[in-house]
Protein backbone atom coordinates (compact mmCIF):
# COMPACT_ATOMS: atom_id res chain seq x y z
CA UNK A 1 0.00 0.00 0.00
CA UNK A 2 1.51 3.23 -1.26
CA UNK A 3 0.65 6.68 0.04
CA UNK A 4 0.54 8.06 -3.53
CA UNK A 5 -2.13 5.55 -4.51
CA UNK A 6 -3.99 6.32 -1.30
CA UNK A 7 -3.88 10.04 -2.11
CA UNK A 8 -5.10 9.35 -5.66
CA UNK A 9 -8.06 7.40 -4.22
CA UNK A 10 -8.85 10.23 -1.80
CA UNK A 11 -8.62 12.89 -4.53
CA UNK A 12 -11.01 10.91 -6.70
CA UNK A 13 -13.51 10.90 -3.86
CA UNK A 14 -13.15 14.62 -3.17
CA UNK A 15 -13.61 15.79 -6.76
CA UNK A 16 -16.18 18.35 -5.65
CA UNK A 17 -13.51 20.12 -3.57
CA UNK A 18 -11.99 21.24 -6.90
CA UNK A 19 -8.35 21.15 -7.91
CA UNK A 20 -7.09 21.20 -4.34
CA UNK A 21 -3.79 19.28 -4.30
CA UNK A 22 -3.62 16.74 -1.49
CA UNK A 23 -0.31 15.89 0.13
CA UNK A 24 0.57 13.68 3.11
CA UNK A 25 0.65 16.75 5.36
CA UNK A 26 -2.73 18.14 4.24
CA UNK A 27 -4.94 18.63 7.29
CA UNK A 28 -8.27 17.11 6.27
CA UNK A 29 -10.58 19.46 8.10
CA UNK A 30 -8.69 22.52 6.81
CA UNK A 31 -9.41 21.67 3.19
CA UNK A 32 -11.55 24.40 1.63
CA UNK A 33 -15.15 23.21 1.49
CA UNK A 34 -14.56 20.34 3.94
CA UNK A 35 -17.84 19.09 5.36
CA UNK A 36 -19.03 16.18 7.50
CA UNK A 37 -20.29 14.65 4.23
CA UNK A 38 -16.65 14.14 3.17
CA UNK A 39 -16.11 11.91 6.21
CA UNK A 40 -18.86 9.63 4.89
CA UNK A 41 -17.26 9.62 1.45
CA UNK A 42 -13.87 8.67 2.80
CA UNK A 43 -15.30 6.00 5.14
CA UNK A 44 -17.12 4.39 2.18
CA UNK A 45 -14.04 4.64 -0.06
CA UNK A 46 -11.69 3.14 2.55
CA UNK A 47 -14.15 0.28 3.20
CA UNK A 48 -14.45 -0.40 -0.54
CA UNK A 49 -10.75 -0.17 -1.46
CA UNK A 50 -9.02 -1.24 1.75
CA UNK A 51 -11.68 -3.38 3.53
CA UNK A 52 -11.38 -1.28 6.68
CA UNK A 53 -14.49 0.25 8.26
CA UNK A 54 -13.47 3.26 10.31
CA UNK A 55 -15.57 4.44 13.25
CA UNK A 56 -15.96 7.97 14.54
CA UNK A 57 -13.73 6.98 17.46
CA UNK A 58 -10.91 5.96 15.06
CA UNK A 59 -11.15 9.19 13.10
CA UNK A 60 -10.85 11.38 16.21
CA UNK A 61 -7.09 10.77 16.18
CA UNK A 62 -6.72 11.71 12.51
CA UNK A 63 -5.50 15.16 11.50
CA UNK A 64 -3.61 14.76 8.25
CA UNK A 65 -3.80 12.60 5.15
CA UNK A 66 -0.73 10.77 6.45
CA UNK A 67 -2.44 10.05 9.81
CA UNK A 68 -5.35 8.55 7.91
CA UNK A 69 -3.01 6.46 5.75
CA UNK A 70 -1.23 5.13 8.87
CA UNK A 71 -4.56 4.33 10.55
CA UNK A 72 -5.80 2.37 7.53
CA UNK A 73 -2.49 0.45 7.36
CA UNK A 74 -2.67 -0.34 11.07
CA UNK A 75 -6.30 -1.54 10.81
CA UNK A 76 -5.41 -3.71 7.82
CA UNK A 77 -2.71 -5.41 9.92
CA UNK A 78 -5.16 -6.00 12.79
CA UNK A 79 -7.42 -8.00 10.45
CA UNK B 1 -47.15 -14.13 -2.82
CA UNK B 2 -46.87 -11.21 -5.22
CA UNK B 3 -47.55 -7.46 -5.29
CA UNK B 4 -50.84 -6.93 -7.06
CA UNK B 5 -51.09 -3.14 -6.84
CA UNK B 6 -49.44 -0.20 -5.13
CA UNK B 7 -50.43 3.41 -4.51
CA UNK B 8 -48.66 6.22 -2.72
CA UNK B 9 -49.70 9.58 -1.41
CA UNK B 10 -47.57 12.64 -0.73
CA UNK B 11 -49.09 15.40 1.41
CA UNK B 12 -49.96 18.61 -0.39
CA UNK B 13 -47.29 20.81 1.17
CA UNK B 14 -44.06 20.55 -0.88
CA UNK B 15 -40.71 21.72 0.49
CA UNK B 16 -38.46 22.55 -2.45
CA UNK B 17 -34.82 21.87 -1.66
CA UNK B 18 -33.10 24.88 -3.21
CA UNK B 19 -29.90 26.82 -2.71
CA UNK B 20 -31.83 29.18 -0.43
CA UNK B 21 -32.18 26.30 2.09
CA UNK B 22 -28.41 26.21 2.65
CA UNK B 23 -25.76 28.57 3.96
CA UNK B 24 -23.91 28.59 0.66
CA UNK B 25 -23.83 27.21 -2.87
CA UNK B 26 -21.26 24.57 -2.00
CA UNK B 27 -23.37 23.04 0.79
CA UNK B 28 -26.31 22.93 -1.60
CA UNK B 29 -24.15 21.17 -4.24
CA UNK B 30 -22.99 18.64 -1.64
CA UNK B 31 -26.57 17.99 -0.62
CA UNK B 32 -27.62 17.47 -4.25
CA UNK B 33 -24.77 15.00 -4.88
CA UNK B 34 -24.86 13.01 -1.67
CA UNK B 35 -28.35 13.27 -0.18
CA UNK B 36 -30.14 13.68 -3.48
CA UNK B 37 -33.50 15.21 -2.51
CA UNK B 38 -35.04 18.02 -4.60
CA UNK B 39 -38.56 18.06 -3.21
CA UNK B 40 -39.94 16.73 0.06
CA UNK B 41 -43.51 16.74 1.29
CA UNK B 42 -44.71 17.75 4.71
CA UNK B 43 -47.94 16.61 6.30
CA UNK B 44 -50.30 19.30 7.62
CA UNK B 45 -50.27 19.80 11.41
CA UNK B 46 -53.52 17.88 11.81
CA UNK B 47 -52.52 15.00 9.50
CA UNK B 48 -51.16 11.84 11.09
CA UNK B 49 -49.19 9.04 9.44
CA UNK B 50 -52.38 6.99 9.26
CA UNK B 51 -54.17 9.82 7.40
CA UNK B 52 -51.45 9.65 4.72
CA UNK B 53 -51.76 5.85 4.56
CA UNK B 54 -55.56 6.18 4.38
CA UNK B 55 -55.28 8.54 1.37
CA UNK B 56 -53.04 6.01 -0.39
CA UNK B 57 -55.52 3.24 0.49
CA UNK B 58 -58.41 5.20 -1.01
CA UNK B 59 -56.47 5.45 -4.31
CA UNK B 60 -55.49 1.77 -4.23
CA UNK B 61 -58.84 0.29 -3.30
CA UNK B 62 -61.08 2.16 -5.77
CA UNK B 63 -61.93 -0.96 -7.75
CA UNK B 64 -61.16 -3.61 -5.16
CA UNK B 65 -63.81 -5.79 -3.53
CA UNK B 66 -63.09 -5.07 0.15
CA UNK B 67 -64.51 -8.43 1.23
CA UNK B 68 -61.48 -10.10 -0.39
CA UNK B 69 -59.09 -8.43 2.11
CA UNK B 70 -58.39 -10.88 4.91
CA UNK B 71 -55.63 -9.09 6.81
CA UNK B 72 -54.33 -5.53 7.27
CA UNK B 73 -50.77 -4.71 8.36
CA UNK B 74 -49.96 -1.08 9.20
CA UNK B 75 -46.32 -0.05 9.37
CA UNK B 76 -45.32 3.29 10.92
CA UNK B 77 -43.01 4.75 13.55
CA UNK B 78 -45.71 7.25 14.52
CA UNK B 79 -48.94 5.50 15.37
CA UNK B 80 -52.08 7.45 16.21
CA UNK B 81 -52.52 6.09 19.76
CA UNK B 82 -50.68 3.94 22.26
CA UNK B 83 -53.85 1.85 22.11
CA UNK B 84 -55.73 0.61 20.19
CA UNK B 85 -53.58 -0.31 17.21
CA UNK B 86 -53.74 2.14 14.33
CA UNK B 87 -54.44 -0.79 12.00
CA UNK B 88 -57.63 -1.41 13.97
CA UNK B 89 -58.76 2.16 13.36
CA UNK B 90 -57.82 2.04 9.65
CA UNK B 91 -59.75 -1.24 9.37
CA UNK B 92 -62.83 0.55 10.70
CA UNK B 93 -62.40 3.65 8.51
CA UNK B 94 -61.98 1.55 5.36
CA UNK B 95 -64.99 -0.59 6.23
CA UNK B 96 -63.12 -3.89 6.11
CA UNK B 97 -64.96 -7.01 7.20
CA UNK B 98 -64.88 -8.16 10.83
CA UNK B 99 -63.01 -11.36 9.93
CA UNK B 100 -60.10 -9.28 8.50
CA UNK B 101 -57.27 -9.35 11.05
CA UNK B 102 -55.08 -6.35 11.93
CA UNK B 103 -51.54 -5.71 13.14
CA UNK B 104 -49.24 -2.68 13.64
CA UNK B 105 -45.53 -2.92 12.85
CA UNK B 106 -43.63 0.03 14.33
CA UNK B 107 -40.32 -0.97 12.74
CA UNK B 108 -38.95 1.93 10.70
CA UNK B 109 -36.89 1.71 7.55
CA UNK B 110 -37.11 -2.10 7.31
CA UNK B 111 -40.90 -1.94 7.88
CA UNK B 112 -42.02 -2.76 4.35
CA UNK B 113 -40.02 -5.98 3.88
CA UNK B 114 -41.00 -7.01 7.43
CA UNK B 115 -44.67 -6.42 6.58
CA UNK B 116 -44.14 -8.56 3.46
CA UNK B 117 -42.53 -11.25 5.60
CA UNK B 118 -45.53 -11.23 7.99
CA UNK B 119 -47.93 -11.41 5.03
CA UNK B 120 -45.95 -14.25 3.47
CA UNK B 121 -46.16 -16.20 6.74
CA UNK B 122 -49.95 -15.67 6.86
CA UNK B 123 -50.40 -16.74 3.24
CA UNK B 124 -48.28 -19.84 3.86
CA UNK B 125 -50.28 -20.96 6.89
CA UNK B 126 -53.82 -19.94 5.96
CA UNK B 127 -56.05 -19.78 2.96
CA UNK B 128 -56.27 -15.99 2.51
CA UNK B 129 -57.37 -14.03 -0.57
CA UNK B 130 -55.62 -10.72 -0.15
CA UNK B 131 -53.50 -8.89 2.42
CA UNK B 132 -53.39 -5.11 2.55
CA UNK B 133 -50.22 -3.37 3.73
CA UNK B 134 -50.58 0.28 4.69
CA UNK B 135 -47.58 2.41 5.55
CA UNK B 136 -47.44 5.98 6.77
CA UNK B 137 -44.59 8.12 8.07
CA UNK B 138 -44.27 11.75 9.21
CA UNK B 139 -40.53 12.09 9.94
CA UNK B 140 -40.56 15.85 9.22
CA UNK B 141 -42.33 16.22 12.55
CA UNK B 142 -39.23 14.99 14.35
CA UNK B 143 -36.71 17.13 12.45
CA UNK B 144 -35.03 19.98 14.33
CA UNK B 145 -34.51 22.85 11.87
CA UNK B 146 -31.00 23.54 13.21
CA UNK B 147 -29.71 19.96 12.81
CA UNK B 148 -27.92 19.68 9.44
CA UNK B 149 -27.69 15.87 9.73
CA UNK B 150 -31.44 15.45 9.31
CA UNK B 151 -32.59 18.56 7.48
CA UNK B 152 -33.89 18.15 3.91
CA UNK B 153 -33.35 14.39 4.09
CA UNK B 154 -36.72 13.09 5.30
CA UNK B 155 -40.19 13.47 3.85
CA UNK B 156 -43.71 12.42 4.84
CA UNK B 157 -45.73 9.91 2.81
CA UNK B 158 -48.36 7.21 2.83
CA UNK B 159 -48.38 3.96 0.87
CA UNK B 160 -50.86 1.14 0.22
CA UNK B 161 -49.88 -2.24 -1.20
CA UNK B 162 -52.17 -5.11 -2.06
CA UNK B 163 -50.76 -8.65 -1.96
CA UNK B 164 -52.09 -11.90 -3.39
CA UNK B 165 -50.93 -15.44 -2.77
CA UNK B 166 -49.08 -17.44 -5.41
CA UNK B 167 -47.25 -20.74 -5.58
CA UNK B 168 -43.86 -18.98 -5.72
CA UNK B 169 -42.05 -19.45 -2.40
CA UNK B 170 -40.39 -16.35 -0.98
CA UNK B 171 -37.32 -16.23 1.25
CA UNK B 172 -36.35 -13.41 3.56
CA UNK B 173 -33.11 -12.27 5.09
CA UNK B 174 -33.32 -10.26 8.30
CA UNK B 175 -31.29 -9.23 11.29
CA UNK B 176 -30.61 -6.69 13.98
CA UNK B 177 -27.62 -4.96 15.60
CA UNK B 178 -28.71 -3.18 18.76
CA UNK B 179 -25.48 -1.15 18.92
CA UNK B 180 -27.24 0.98 16.30
CA UNK B 181 -29.36 2.51 19.07
CA UNK B 182 -27.02 5.45 19.46
CA UNK B 183 -26.74 6.14 15.71
CA UNK B 184 -30.41 6.78 14.97
CA UNK B 185 -33.16 7.34 17.51
CA UNK B 186 -36.11 9.38 18.74
CA UNK B 187 -35.89 9.13 22.52
CA UNK B 188 -38.70 11.27 23.87
CA UNK B 189 -42.30 10.35 24.29
CA UNK B 190 -41.97 6.64 25.10
CA UNK B 191 -41.95 4.88 28.47
CA UNK B 192 -38.21 5.33 29.08
CA UNK B 193 -38.01 9.08 28.51
CA UNK B 194 -41.50 10.60 28.72
CA UNK B 195 -42.04 14.17 27.56
CA UNK B 196 -41.50 16.34 30.64
CA UNK B 197 -42.09 20.02 31.20
CA UNK B 198 -38.42 20.90 30.66
CA UNK B 199 -38.37 19.08 27.31
CA UNK B 200 -41.65 20.61 26.19
CA UNK B 201 -40.49 24.10 27.14
CA UNK B 202 -37.14 23.66 25.39
CA UNK B 203 -39.05 23.23 22.12
CA UNK B 204 -41.25 26.31 22.48
CA UNK B 205 -39.94 27.53 19.10
CA UNK B 206 -40.30 24.10 17.45
CA UNK B 207 -43.62 22.83 18.82
CA UNK B 208 -43.88 19.96 16.30
CA UNK B 209 -41.00 18.24 18.16
CA UNK B 210 -43.34 17.85 21.12
CA UNK B 211 -45.54 15.39 19.27
CA UNK B 212 -43.16 12.48 18.65
CA UNK B 213 -39.81 13.70 19.98
CA UNK B 214 -36.68 14.76 18.12
CA UNK B 215 -34.89 12.61 15.58
CA UNK B 216 -31.17 12.24 16.17
CA UNK B 217 -28.91 10.73 13.52
CA UNK B 218 -25.18 10.06 13.35
CA UNK B 219 -24.65 9.68 9.61
CA UNK B 220 -21.21 8.12 10.01
CA UNK B 221 -22.52 5.53 12.50
CA UNK B 222 -25.42 4.56 10.22
CA UNK B 223 -23.15 4.31 7.16
CA UNK B 224 -20.77 2.06 9.09
CA UNK B 225 -23.62 -0.22 10.25
CA UNK B 226 -25.00 -0.32 6.70
CA UNK B 227 -21.65 -1.24 5.16
CA UNK B 228 -20.93 -3.86 7.85
CA UNK B 229 -24.29 -5.68 7.62
CA UNK B 230 -26.10 -5.03 4.35
CA UNK B 231 -23.68 -6.41 1.71
CA UNK B 232 -23.45 -9.75 3.57
CA UNK B 233 -27.25 -9.74 4.07
CA UNK B 234 -27.70 -9.29 0.30
CA UNK B 235 -25.41 -12.25 -0.39
CA UNK B 236 -27.16 -14.45 2.22
CA UNK B 237 -30.51 -13.56 0.67
CA UNK B 238 -29.27 -14.46 -2.82
CA UNK B 239 -27.91 -17.76 -1.44
CA UNK B 240 -31.36 -18.64 -0.09
CA UNK B 241 -32.76 -18.29 -3.62
CA UNK B 242 -29.75 -19.80 -5.36
CA UNK B 243 -29.40 -16.61 -7.41
CA UNK B 244 -26.36 -14.54 -8.26
CA UNK B 245 -26.57 -10.75 -8.44
CA UNK B 246 -26.32 -11.04 -12.24
CA UNK B 247 -29.71 -12.74 -12.30
CA UNK B 248 -31.39 -9.89 -10.39
CA UNK B 249 -32.96 -7.26 -12.68
CA UNK B 250 -33.50 -4.43 -10.17
CA UNK B 251 -32.31 -3.54 -6.68
CA UNK B 252 -34.31 -1.29 -4.38
CA UNK B 253 -32.43 -0.38 -1.23
CA UNK B 254 -34.16 1.69 1.43
CA UNK B 255 -33.96 5.20 0.01
CA UNK B 256 -31.77 6.49 2.83
CA UNK B 257 -29.58 8.93 0.89
CA UNK B 258 -27.66 8.82 -2.36
CA UNK B 259 -24.35 8.44 -0.50
CA UNK B 260 -25.60 5.24 1.22
CA UNK B 261 -27.13 3.77 -1.95
CA UNK B 262 -23.99 4.57 -3.96
CA UNK B 263 -21.69 3.04 -1.32
CA UNK B 264 -23.72 -0.22 -1.34
CA UNK B 265 -23.84 -0.27 -5.11
CA UNK B 266 -20.08 0.10 -5.35
CA UNK B 267 -19.33 -2.47 -2.63
CA UNK B 268 -21.68 -5.03 -4.18
CA UNK B 269 -20.58 -4.14 -7.73
CA UNK B 270 -24.15 -3.67 -8.98
CA UNK B 271 -24.50 -2.06 -12.43
CA UNK B 272 -26.09 1.44 -12.19
CA UNK B 273 -29.05 0.58 -14.40
CA UNK B 274 -30.22 -1.99 -11.85
CA UNK B 275 -30.32 0.48 -8.98
CA UNK B 276 -33.67 2.14 -8.31
CA UNK B 277 -33.14 5.58 -6.76
CA UNK B 278 -36.10 7.94 -6.51
CA UNK B 279 -34.83 10.01 -3.60
CA UNK B 280 -35.14 13.23 -5.60
CA UNK B 281 -38.90 13.40 -5.25
CA UNK B 282 -40.07 12.69 -1.72
CA UNK B 283 -36.74 11.93 -0.01
CA UNK B 284 -36.26 9.37 2.75
CA UNK B 285 -39.79 8.38 3.76
CA UNK B 286 -38.77 5.63 6.27
CA UNK B 287 -40.88 2.49 5.69
CA UNK B 288 -42.62 4.07 2.69
CA UNK B 289 -39.40 4.51 0.70
CA UNK B 290 -39.13 1.05 -0.88
CA UNK B 291 -42.75 0.70 -2.05
CA UNK B 292 -42.69 4.31 -3.38
CA UNK B 293 -39.52 3.49 -5.37
CA UNK B 294 -41.25 0.31 -6.60
CA UNK B 295 -44.35 2.28 -7.69
CA UNK B 296 -42.28 4.95 -9.43
CA UNK B 297 -40.18 2.33 -11.25
CA UNK B 298 -43.45 0.77 -12.40
CA UNK B 299 -44.81 4.18 -13.51
CA UNK B 300 -41.62 4.75 -15.47
CA UNK B 301 -41.97 1.33 -17.12
CA UNK B 302 -38.70 0.02 -15.74
CA UNK B 303 -40.18 -3.35 -14.75
CA UNK B 304 -41.06 -6.14 -17.21
CA UNK B 305 -43.25 -9.09 -16.35
CA UNK B 306 -41.13 -11.69 -14.57
CA UNK B 307 -38.34 -9.29 -13.55
CA UNK B 308 -36.61 -10.17 -10.29
CA UNK B 309 -36.56 -7.24 -7.87
CA UNK B 310 -34.35 -7.45 -4.79
CA UNK B 311 -35.51 -5.19 -1.98
CA UNK B 312 -33.55 -4.51 1.19
CA UNK B 313 -34.78 -2.27 3.98
CA UNK B 314 -32.42 -1.15 6.75
CA UNK B 315 -32.10 1.59 9.31
CA UNK B 316 -33.24 2.52 12.79
CA UNK B 317 -32.45 -0.32 15.20
CA UNK B 318 -30.13 -1.09 13.44
CA UNK B 319 -32.54 -3.53 11.78
CA UNK B 320 -32.73 -4.94 8.31
CA UNK B 321 -34.93 -7.17 6.20
CA UNK B 322 -34.98 -8.06 2.51
CA UNK B 323 -36.47 -10.36 -0.07
CA UNK B 324 -36.63 -10.96 -3.82
CA UNK B 325 -39.98 -10.36 -5.51
CA UNK B 326 -40.98 -11.34 -9.02
CA UNK B 327 -42.71 -8.46 -10.78
CA UNK B 328 -46.13 -9.21 -12.23
CA UNK B 329 -47.84 -6.69 -14.47
CA UNK B 330 -51.57 -6.59 -13.78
Amino acid sequence: MEINTFIAHLSEEFEDLGVFALSPSTVLRDMPGWNSMHILLLVAMIDFRYQVLLSGEHLKTVETVNDLFDLVKQKQHEH
Amino acid sequence: MFVEKTAYYFPERPIHVTEACFENEQLFALHQSYVGTTVLYQAACDQTASDLAMNAALILLREVDLSTIDFLVFSSLTRDYHAPSTASMLHHKLGLKASCGVMDLPIGCAGFPMALMSANGLFNTMDLNRILILLGEVPTRSVHPNDPAVNFVFGDAGVAVLLKPSTAALSFEFGNDGTGFSSLNVLRGGARFPMDVAYLESNAAFPWLNQFGQLSMDGHGILKLTLSHIPSAVFSLLDKYGFTLDQIDHVIFHQASTIVIDALQRKLNIPSHKIINYLAEGGNTISCSIPIAWAKAEENKRFKDGDLVLIMGFGVGFSWCGTVLTYRST
